[in-house]
């Protein structure tokens, strides 16, 4: 018997199992590997089955490349692998695994069975291990590829397996990275049966789209928003789902690196930031969004589990991602449709699932159609700007980066289908459009493709015109992407406006219209030099919850950027020296104290932009026109004309709609008149 | 109770006393005027409770004194559109009956006791000030007021007693005006306890259009502390008053100033107006800049700018400081053109004093943008 305290080498099952516990957590963590193994073996077919949440069973059948009897026992050994070599080989990862430790962790801690046979193989071979014991390699029946099946996983990690949740949470965590791998794997047809039951089928040929709508429903697949933008190497494409459809967590965020699922802070944030003011404040946008980043610039090895990477270039990527996911939402009708029948208006285009879209595990950086078209404005080494994307949207073959693309010669192409109505009608089809431009409403959009980008009416210097700066707000964009012109419009019940548009039939939530246009004048007027402010001659002194006072002095340079001055007066009494003049019908009290709030439960580390944000929501939530106002006409018209210079003018600050859309067909629908 | 009135007399006491009823209330009866005859005069009045007026009608025959409850707005109208001279207004138990040559109303009856009693001005001790000075006061203080604040009592106008005067400060914490104007005490002059009084900016308004612009005498007492009473020439007003604390406004005069100039308030009323023209409800500021024989008023908006220059008396260093435009305007319109505003200025972001040689003072913040 050894004392304690004397050091001794661990026996190599011991340390198998406590690297087994970074590897596989729960039956889900052993899904994840077993399926991206089949996914790497070049599967067309994979078969997931779970009994009890994957607690005793879980099984993983593939058609893939299988294994020969001198692989299969190193297939279950530590560190080995058939994915790398050398260590040159881990700086261009190209398959989903490659460390070779999740068989050999997995088969720690079960009782795993494997069966195995390569196209070539006269039979299939079958290989036992028990808690990381193996056992003969005996011949069996089966067809060519592979059938891993995990039972009884921490039989002998008794731990462990008193940690796992019931079965129906368990399954849950199955059922999450299925649907990881399955959205990460084209072409692939995968099957997942849970207690018997046929849960998912997915064809190979299911796009993205449906992939989408089988996993999260309908109502979220038709209300998906194409992206696809790309500078230097870096590419995403991919889909975010309109603002309304939102949920309270980032988990319905799917980042997909190298055919991988990702988790990635950077990538949320800049994808909260493009969301910032559609969405109601602590919901999340959801979205599946591709990355393709060069292998050299992609550091996959942080954890074993690989929902990490590392990026060399995370400020690129983050702006892509921002600028991509915020000039979509220009050209994009975010207004709430009705739909007569409960479908969505023609869906965008999207590339078909063989041919554009390959990520494929081994195709991380493939050549796009842009690429080839050459990259006009790429600025290498900047940050990419709106502009720039924007031009990336209408790009066409270009001699070079140096000669203005748009401006000069027509070259040959189909003419544009809304012709002379368009405001700039001689501009050549971009080669790209089928992919860029793509949206509930395409004709609105493709007028706004181009007010997005404004193009010089003469040609100058070789110069690429950048209008826009980076980090410029939506906002500010000079063109509305929706311009919609209001001919009639009637308030009802003191709250809404009923409108007639162009398009048919708008129905506005005045304080939610009100609300955004404020937001959008006060953003204006921030940029323009500051916000006015009223001195008080009696400071307004305020008791408050001593958290808050303490919160108020923190964010003290905030306030006063707003115009609200405040002074502390010794905890908790607070004064205030000064009010915005936007915020006249705030009383000080209840403008502080919803601040307060806000600071509150803003993120961690809020962004000082985002919390002027924050605050400008606030004064215009509490200085616009209430639900119950009554308006006069003039005041109606004034609202309305307003609408149409804000890019968002669907949607109040906070994220709620501000007006739903009923199209003339869809009333014609509903009448029965056509 | 029979009378005969003339439709004159009782439209304009209608006018006067109408606007006291309230619209909706729950005590059905106030929404009435109760028009009381008695050979030593007739009276009209109105109450919600927190302010009443009684109103003395001319014109009124009686035949046989008693009272009458007439429903505001529905006599209102039959006055408004008869072309009778008089019309006989008598009542009983059941109904009341308003009769001219050609025609006859009958409304329900209502007891005229249920009515709830406004109240007679029995003060002793009051302060006697003209009715054109009371107006002054009134018209100089009341726009000031803030009917919104809740934790002051700044929905009034505060009075302030002084053995030769009476003052009045309103104010919503942004800017204040205070007016001085000679009173006489009748009786004994009471040293004010406690709090000083707040009146009404409705009790006020009321009052101001009972006040005729001459040297009529206005009777003005404060009744146990809660209450106050008013009696001019035709009626007696008694409003509430305001529940709360008015601020210490005497902290908030300037104590020094850097620069003084002087302007007639009819031409700087006049150069603040057109330099509103482009001011919006978002950007509200006007800049005025002083310098050396000249005052610049320029703002700017998403509507457009503008830039006005006026000569001035001034010889101070340069100042510029900015205003909420209307703050200015509603200060100088109830000025009379010709007089003398003096500015009193420390820097762009303390309080300026407006002043004139008839004891007004009206303290305006300054607006400031912090870019």
């Amino acid at each position: 018997m050894s004392r304690m305290g004397r050091i001794q080498k661990l026996p190599a099952a011991v340390v198998n199992q406590i690297a087994a516990g970074e590897v596989v957590e729960r039956p889900a963590s052993v899904v994840k590997e077993l399926l991206e193994n089949a996914v790497d073996s070049g599967a067309r077919r994979i078969d997931l089955a779970v009994e009890r949440g994957g607690k005793d069973v879980i099984r993983v059948a593939d058609d893939g490349r299988g294994m020969d009897a001198e692989d299969l026992p190193l297939a279950f050994s530590a560190h080995a692998t058939s994915k790398l070599q050398t260590a040159e080989d881990l700086e261009r990862i190209v398959t989903l695994g490659f460390r070779g430790e999740a068989l050999a962790a997995i088969a720690e801690i079960s009782r795993t069975r494997c069966v195995t046979r390569t196209v070539d193989a006269e039979t299939a071979i079958a290989l036992e291990i028990e808690g990381g014991m193996h056992g003969e390699i005996k011949a069996a029946a089966g067809p060519p590829g592979t059938v891993v099946e995990v039972r009884d996983l921490f039989f002998n990690t008794p731990v462990r397996r008193r940690f796992l949740k019931s079965d129906t949470t368990e399954a849950g965590h199955v059922s999450e990275a299925f649907q990881r791998v399955v959205l990460a794997s084209p072409n692939v047809h995968f099957t997942y049966r849970s207690g018997g039951k046929l849960v998912y089928d997915i064809p190979a040929q299911a796009s993205m789209r449906e992939r989408i709508g089988i996993f999260f429903g309908q109502d979220l697949a038709e209300d998906l928003i194409w992206v696809d933008s790309k500078v230097d190497e870096y590419r995403v494409y991919g889909f975010v789902a309109q603002p309304k459809h939102s949920r309270g967590s980032s988990r319905s965020q799917h980042f997909f690196v190298g055919g991988r699922y990702v988790r990635d802070r950077t990538l949320t944030h800049a994808l909260t930031e493009a969301y910032r003011g559609l969405l109601m404040v602590g919901r999340q946008p959801v979205a599946f969004l591709t990355f393709e980043i060069p292998p050299d610039d992609l550091d996959v090895n942080v954890h074993p589990a690989k929902t990490e990477v590392r990026f060399r270039d995370s400020q690129k990527l983050y702006a892509l991602l921002l600028s991509a996911v915020r000039h979509r939402f220009l050209g994009t009708d975010l207004h709430e449709k009705i739909s007569a029948h409960g479908l969505g208006e023609a869906l965008p285009a999207e590339p078909s699932n063989a041919g554009d879209v390959p990520n494929v595990p081994g195709t991380v950086s493939p050549v796009t159609a842009a690429s080839e078209a050459g990259e006009p404005f790429a600025l290498s080494g900047t940050v990419p700007d709106r502009q720039s994307v924007a031009n990336w949207f209408q790009d066409r073959p270009a001699p070079s980066p140096h000669s203005a693309p748009f401006r000069g010669v027509p070259a040959p192409g189909p003419a544009l289908p809304f012709g002379s109505g368009a405001r700039n009608g001689s501009i050549p089809a971009p080669a790209s459009w089928s992919m860029a431009a793509t949206s509930a409403q395409p004709f609105q959009a493709d007028v706004d493709e181009f007010a997005a980008s404004p193009i010089p009416a003469a040609p100058s210097s070789g110069v690429p015109e950048s209008a826009a700066t980076a980090g410029e707000t939506v906002s500010q964009d000079p063109a509305p992407p929706s311009p919609r012109t209001f001919r009639k419009a009637v308030q009802i019940h003191d709250s809404y406006l009923v409108v007639e548009t162009d398009e048919g039939l708008s129905l506005v939530d005045q304080h939610a219209l009100h609300e955004r246009i404020l937001f959008e004048e006060l953003k204006l007027k921030i940029r323009d030099g500051g916000v006015e402010s009223q001195r008080l001659l009696m400071p307004e002194v305020l008791e408050l919850e001593p958290a808050d006072h303490e919160l108020a002095l923190e964010h003290e340079a905030t306030l006063a950027k707003l115009g609200l001055e405040v002074q502390d007066y010794g905890a908790p009494t607070l004064a205030v020296l000064s009010l915005p003049t936007l915020a006249r019908h705030v009383g000080a009290g209840d403008l502080v104290r919803d601040l307060i709030d806000r600071f509150r439960h803003a993120q961690a580390d809020p962004e000082p932009d985002a919390m002027l944000n924050l605050t400008l929501a606030t004064i215009a939530c509490k200085a616009a026109v209430k639900a119950g106002d009554p308006l006069t006409p003039e005041e109606i018209d004034a609202l309305l004309a307003k609408a149409t210079h804000f890019a968002h003018s669907h949607h109040c600050p906070h994220g709620r709609p501000s007006s739903l859309n009923f199209s003339k067909s869809d009333l014609e629908k509903r009448f029965g008149r056509t | 109770m029979k009378s005969l009135c003339n439709r004159e007399g009782m439209t304009t006491a209608f006018a006067m006393v109408g606007g006291v009823a309230p619209a909706r209330s729950p005590k059905p009866i106030l929404q009435n005027l109760k028009f009381v005859v008695d050979s030593s005069g007739s009276t009209l009045m109105a109450t919600d409770l927190e302010l009443g007026i009684r109103y003395q009608v001319s014109g009124v025959r009686v035949d046989e004194p008693g009272a009458a409850i007439l429903p505001t707005a529905r006599v209102q109208q039959l006055l408004r559109l008869s072309t009778e001279a008089d019309l006989a207004i008598e009542s009983d138990s059941e109904k009341v009956e308003i009769r001219g040559i050609r025609g006859k109303w009958h409304f329900a009856a209502e007891d005229p006791e249920l009515f709830p009693e406004v109240p007679v001005f029995s003060s002793k001790n009051y302060y006697v000030l003209t009715s054109a000075d009371l107006r002054k006061l009134i018209r100089r203080t009341s726009f000031a007021t803030d009917t919104e604040s809740t934790r002051y009592a700044l929905g009034g106008v505060l009075v302030e007693f002084r053995e030769d005067s009476v003052v009045m400060v309103g104010t919503d914490g942004r800017r204040l005006a205070r007016m001085t104007v000679p009173a006489r005490v009748h009786g004994e002059f009471e040293k004010p306890e406690g709090l000083s009084p707040v009146i009404p900016v409705k009790a006020l308004k009321l009052l101001e259009r009972n006040l005729s612009d001459d040297d009529t005498p206005v009777h003005l007492s404060i009744v146990d502390g809660n209450s106050a009473l008013v009696r001019t020439e035709r009626a007696v007003i008694y409003s509430r008053l305001v529940e709360g604390r008015f601020p210490r406004y005497q902290d908030v005069f300037p104590n020094h100033h850097e620069a003084r100039v002087g302007i007639k308030a009819g031409e700087l009323l006049r150069a603040v107006q057109q330099s509103m023209i482009v001011t919006s409800d978002e950007s509200r500021g006007v800049e005025f800049g002083f310098a050396a024989g000249e005052l610049t008023l320029t703002s700017k908006s998403t509507l457009g700018d503008s830039r006005l220059a006026v000569p001035i008396d001034y010889d101070d260093k340069p100042l510029s400081i900015s205003f909420d435009p209307r703050y200015l305007v509603e200060a100088l319109v109830v000025l009379d053109e010709s007089v003398q505003v003096s500015i009193d200025l420390v820097n762009s972001r303390t309080a300026a004093l407006f002043h004139t040689e008839d004891r007004y003072d009206y303290i305006v913040m300054p607006l400031t943008r912090d870019s």
